[in-house]
């Protein structure tokens, strides 16, 4: 019998389709991975199951009941439990009172049973390893201990339908055996498990079947043993991959010169790695690797945003405390965010272009109103309020506010998201120039084709794939493809 | 040169257009209920008047424009305290005005230091930070004076009422002088342009290298000693001080701020805004005088009317986005 049956569920957010006619069934008793890239909708999946989304179109049954999840609180009295990345303790609580905080034990219907709390928070801590925690607050755990009481706040649900988001990305290697040994009691227990990852070896030593989501669209769903990994993978990138050896490399700055930029033993934000990085002159380096894996934290370090970090630029150590600092030194940074991060939207347009030089470089001579003609924002007058323009317009701008810099080393995190073909290719040249004229670019995008199409269409370029936070692997040259990067970006064995 | 002007005028290109046309209806409605509403006497009683609002105004705009929530609630009681300690520094002493008004600036830099501080470093919202500086600072002035103004203000001070020409008077261009001081300030110097900027995109600014600590504490404090100069020519408009004589100011500052086009929100707003939305506040005032209304019924509606005008811009800009 199924417990859960999923049929031809679809999901959009506005204009994207994030699920398209997606049907899964699961018995009880059954571990089944679903296995996706970045944005195939199966975190979707695991919220629309969770009650946390809504449904466009589609039918879900449990225990062959069609049943309409509206609510997480209605999917929780269904036994359906979501753990996922996003924690859902509360930072400065204990993790005894989070893990009892959405089933509070009562005596008699109204008093808290403080008693009971307490003998099933340790049982179940001990279960995974950390009972020696129960009266520590969340903030004081190391960010894997977080996610072993989330995971064992589901397991106190006593869940008859588990969902498990790609919780074991933030475990070590000996947590990752306690999650499956506790996966495998919860299956004898008859618990159906729906494990979300993009890790072959945990997949294939965990689960009894996998489904595969590309694009929001199922593509299937396989015994473990069916097929070989780099079927899967080809299934889920929609291309041949095969297990490449260099070919052949592309043109590399000899290696000798002093680098634009030198960062030794870097400290990424949320990862406990120590990476050595290096930006040489007129190099443009694209930074790949699944969301989440440092390469935000890596381009963000580098510009000291939430801690100072310690630099060689051209051979000078510096000490640099804040992205002012970092401006100083010749570093400027765009974020793909132009909302949050980017514009100066009640702004005008040269307000937006000129906040760099004139006020925090104090340049006088810089010809503000060629950089626009140059970049050929479509506008009608530079005193416009930025917001009148089109998304790709408005980075045009934020770009020509780092370009009129002329800055040494340009950091771009993800800065073509939302903005049209033609605007992404426009921002390609801007930085192909920028590169020829000397500068380095280091350019993380989570779209691998851009990262392609930038790279290869420039001499002095590689691409670094990123996975928790290490480099894990440079391509360069015709090994630059997207296939390359897709397969790097998911090693097929826990590495540590 | 005739459609130039009125493509200038346009009421969705020129922010000034729509407060200015409200102040000359109001004028008229005023003139309609009590005759000699417009004679040159009442309107230089009104701009005058207006002046005061319109100091407590760039003080509160200053903070407003930085973001991130900022309003300065303690701008009455600061204006109450220069307006008590300022005579006492110059002792009637003309010549003394200078290091007087010099110390009560020092004083306001002070308690605009310690509210960015509490903003900045503590995370106390602006709201709570600056009202209960505001508290302090009263205390502060009755512990400084026991209560007893003392000193008397310099004759160059009670000069500022006098009338110059028509309805212009002293304090007027004394007004005017320092509207056109911050305003160049704002849109010309760095640290003016950066308040701007930190207002409008917090995270934005600092990823272009813009201190905003730097930014923040100057705005708060470039604020605290606009409401401390205010207190001082308050106290020389008047002729004499009073304990929290300008405590109401700090409803009007925030009135005459917003009604001039400042955004809560920050980033956006100007000098000559916060002048011509003291002017509507005022004339408001005189109209509801005129109409003989007891002062409690005054009070309600003036509150009402900032309320509803509130609503309206809020609500503005949210369509707007």
């Amino acid at each position: 019998m199924k417990v859960l049956e999923c049929k031809n569920l679809s999901k959009s957010f506005g204009a994207t389709t994030a699920l398209l006619n997606a049907s899964l069934g699961v018995s009880a008793g059954e571990v089944r991975a679903v296995l996706g890239g970045n944005g195939s909708g199966k975190s979707t999946l695991a919220k629309i199951l969770g009650g946390s989304v809504k449904l466009t179109s589609g039918e879900i049954y449990l225990n062959e009941k069609l049943t309409n999840i509206t609510s997480p609180s209605f999917a929780k009295k269904h036994g359906i439990v979501v753990t996922s990345q996003e924690l859902s303790l509360i930072s400065n609580l204990s993790v005894e009172q989070n893990l009892t905080i959405c089933s509070i034990p009562r005596k008699c219907g109204i008093f808290v049973d403080r008693k009971r709390i307490h003998r099933e928070a340790v049982e179940i801590l001990a279960k995974v390893g950390i009972e020696d925690y129960v009266n520590t607050e969340i903030d004081d755990l190391a960010p894997n201990q977080q996610y072993l009481v989330e995971f064992a706040k589901a397991l106190l649900q006593k869940p008859k339908i588990l969902i498990i988001d790609e919780v074991t990305s933030a475990l070590y290697r000996e947590d990752v055996a306690i999650v499956r040994d506790i996966i495998k009691g919860q299956k004898e227990n008859g618990c159906a498990v729906i494990f979300i990852s993009h890790r072959m070896s945990e997949i294939s030593a965990i689960c009894d079947s996998v489904s595969v989501l590309r694009n929001g669209e199922m593509l299937g769903t396989f015994g473990v043993d069916e097929k070989k990994e780099n079927e899967l993978l080809t299934l889920m990138t929609g291309r041949e991959i095969v297990d490449v050896e260099n070919a052949e490399t592309g043109k590399q700055q000899d290696p000798n010169q002093t680098p634009l930029l030198c960062a030794h033993e870097l400290n990424l934000e949320g990862f406990d790695t120590k990476i050595d990085f290096r930006v040489m002159k007129n190099e443009i380096i694209g930074v790949a690797g699944l969301q989440g894996h440092g390469q935000s934290s890596l381009v963000r370090s580098l510009f000291a945003i939430n801690k100072p970090v310690s630099l060689q630029i051209k051979g000078v150590e510096q000490s640099i405390s804040s992205p002012s600092v970092a401006v100083k030194a010749g570093l400027t940074f765009i974020s793909g965010d132009r909302q949050k991060e980017g514009t100066f939207s009640n702004r005008s347009i040269m307000d937006n272009l000129s906040a760099i030089v004139d006020i925090v470089l104090k340049r006088r001579n810089v010809n503000k109103e060629s950089i626009l003609s140059t970049y050929r924002v479509v506008m009608d007058d530079s005193k416009q309020p930025i917001s009148a323009l089109s998304g790709g317009n408005q980075q045009k701008v934020v770009f020509g506010r780092l370009t009129a810099a002329e800055p040494l080393v340009i950091l771009a995190d993800d800065p073509t998201k939302g903005i049209d073909v033609n605007a992404k290719r426009d921002v390609y040249r801007f930085l192909r120039d920028l590169a020829n004229s000397g500068s380095g670019v280091v350019f993380v995008s989570s779209d691998d084709e851009e990262l392609v199409e930038l790279t290869r269409s420039y001499e002095y370029s590689k691409v670094i794939v990123m996975y928790k936070g290490r480099i894990v692997r440079e391509l360069v040259g015709q090994d630059i493809t997207a296939e390359n990067i897709a397969s790097y970006s998911i090693p097929k064995q826990v590495e540590l | 040169m005739r459609r130039n002007l009125l493509a200038a005028l346009n009421p969705s290109k020129n922010i000034y257009t729509a407060p200015i046309i409200i102040i000359l209806v109001m004028f008229g409605l005023g003139q309609m209920l009590m005759a000699g509403f417009m004679s040159v006497n009442n309107i230089g009683n009104v701009l005058t008047v207006s002046c005061l609002v319109t100091i407590a105004a760039i003080a509160q705009t200053l903070v407003l424009l930085i973001g991130g929530d900022g309003i300065d609630l303690s701008v009455g009681a600061v204006m109450s305290m220069s307006a008590l300690i300022g005579p006492v520094f110059c002792g009637g002493d003309a010549s003394k005005l200078p290091l007087a008004i010099a110390a009560v600036v020092c004083i306001a830099c002070v308690i605009g230091a310690i509210n960015a501080t509490g903003v900045q470093f503590f995370k106390i919202p602006p709201l709570i930070m600056t009202l209960i500086m505001s508290g302090v600072v009263d205390g502060f002035a009755l512990a400084f004076t026991r209560g007893q103004p003392s000193g008397s203000i310099p004759k160059i001070m009670l000069n500022l009422g006098r009338t110059v020409w028509g309805p212009v008077r002293w304090l007027l261009l004394v007004t005017v002088v320092i509207i056109v001081f911050v305003e160049l300030f704002l849109r010309k110097s760095r640290l003016g342009r950066s308040i701007y900027l930190v207002g409008s995109n917090r995270m934005a600014a600092k990823l272009s290298g813009i201190s905003i600590n730097k930014t923040l504490f100057f705005a708060y404090m470039a604020g605290s000693s606009m409401a401390a100069l205010g207190g001082f020519l308050l106290v020389g408009y008047s002729g004499s001080a009073m304990l929290k004589m300008a405590s109401s100011y700090t409803m009007l500052s925030v009135a005459a701020s917003v009604i001039g086009g400042t955004q809560l929100t920050g980033g956006k707003g100007t000098m000559t805004g916060g002048f011509l939305g003291a002017i509507i506040f005022t004339i408001l005032t005189n109209i509801l005088t005129a109409l003989n209304l007891p002062g409690g019924v005054r009070t309600l509606i003036q509150g009402t009317v900032l309320l509803i005008i509130l609503a309206v811009y809020t609500r503005g800009e949210k369509l707007r986005n």
